[in-house]
């Protein structure tokens, strides 16, 4: 089993994975499960950040820009949702 | 992060539940979809439709299931939405009303007809296409089907006025009833909610990958044009008192 995601890795996205925005959140589905996942507000924008090419750790500085957050808290939840995201196959590492 | 499933269950039955209500298939001549007893309806390779009633079936239901679930089979099979419930109109904007069976629906479409200056779109199915960038309910029906005080059979009413043009969809309002509930009240609802309450009401026909991608397009866009608005009242509470608080949302809405 793999680690933890490096903050400095690229992210991508998968074939059988559609997302959508529904107001400030993302709801995405998985195709080959039958499943659909929610993505709060902050949850959303790291999601919108990791599909547009920047890495946990660009993402992160985002949220400090955006919202009442510290760096290293910031980079910590980016990681472990991308954990999660990666854990249930809705994304996957780049290599 | 949440996670869940079965507000991606199909609500129309299909084959492989076993269920011999509905069934319907692909062949080299094209599809034929059938209400088992009720109606048949070929749709040819060239998009010609056929629609042949049952042999003694009553033909003002097979007419309302033409008109219907048979119109939304159609539409699936261009792409084109359609969701389970009734639609009114007035002054340019649409009202759907939305819910399982028995949450009224109809009800209430036909009591803001009556009372509030309301024109009938839809009773059952709310066909919608998008124009100019705007989701629109086209008028489809022209009857309620409404329950008799005695019988739980419902029965064609007509429209004491029905909508002769599209009309922009402003508000999806998901109507059930709890009976926890202290009195009917109306939310907003948003995001991932809001996702849950119309996926709950999309006529699905198949689960091809294209069609739920389309699906999920759809319902982002609408919930993007409309408010969605989960809609309680214990049972009891006076038909005529919802359609009056939809009203009053119509209005704030306009």
């Amino acid at each position: 089993m793999m680690g933890s995601i490096g903050k400095d890795e690229v992210i991508l996205p998968v074939a059988h994975v559609h997302a959508r925005r529904f107001d400030d959140e993302f709801v995405i589905l998985d195709l080959s499960g039958g499943s659909y996942y929610a993505l709060n507000a902050v949850g959303a924008h790291i999601w919108e950040g990791l599909l547009a090419g920047r890495t946990p750790a660009q993402v992160a500085h985002s949220l400090t820009a955006q919202y009442r957050v510290d760096y290293e808290t910031a980079v910590n939840d980016c990681v472990a949702l991308v954990d999660e995201l990666l854990a249930r196959g809705l994304l996957r590492r780049k290599g | 992060m949440t996670r869940q499933t079965g507000a991606n269950d199909w609500s129309v039955t299909l084959p492989e539940d076993g269920d011999a209500r509905f069934r319907w298939r692909r062949s080299q001549d094209g599809v034929v979809a059938e209400w088992v007893d009720v109606l048949t309806l070929c749709v040819d390779l060239k998009g010609q439709i056929d629609c042949t009633p049952a042999p003694g079936v009553d033909p003002v239901l097979a007419a309302k299931l033409a008109g219907t679930e048979a119109l939304a089979f159609v539409r699936a099979l261009r792409g084109e939405p359609s969701l389970h419930g009734s639609a009114v109109a007035r002054a340019g904007a649409a009202v759907a009303c939305l819910g399982d069976a028995g949450a009224g629906k109809s009800t209430a479409a036909a009591e803001l007809c009556k009372a509030s200056g309301f024109e009938l779109l839809a009773d059952d199915v709310v066909a919608l296409e998008l124009s100019t960038s705007r989701w629109r309910v086209l008028p489809t029906e022209s009857a309620h089907w409404l329950s008799t005080t005695d019988s739980t059979v419902k029965k064609p009413v007509p429209a004491r006025a029905r909508g002769a043009a599209p009309v922009d969809l402003r508000i999806l309002a998901r109507l059930r009833f709890d009976d926890r509930a202290p009195r009917l009240d109306a939310r907003r609802v948003r995001g991932s909610e809001a996702y849950s309450v119309l996926s709950s009401a999309v006529i699905r026909f198949e689960r091809a990958d294209a069609v739920q991608r389309r699906e999920l397009d759809f319902l982002s866009s609408i919930a993007s044009q409309a408010q969605v608005y989960d809609v309680i009242r214990p049972r009891g509470c006076p038909a005529g008192a919802t359609a009056a608080l939809l009203a009053e949302i119509a209005t704030e809405v306009a």
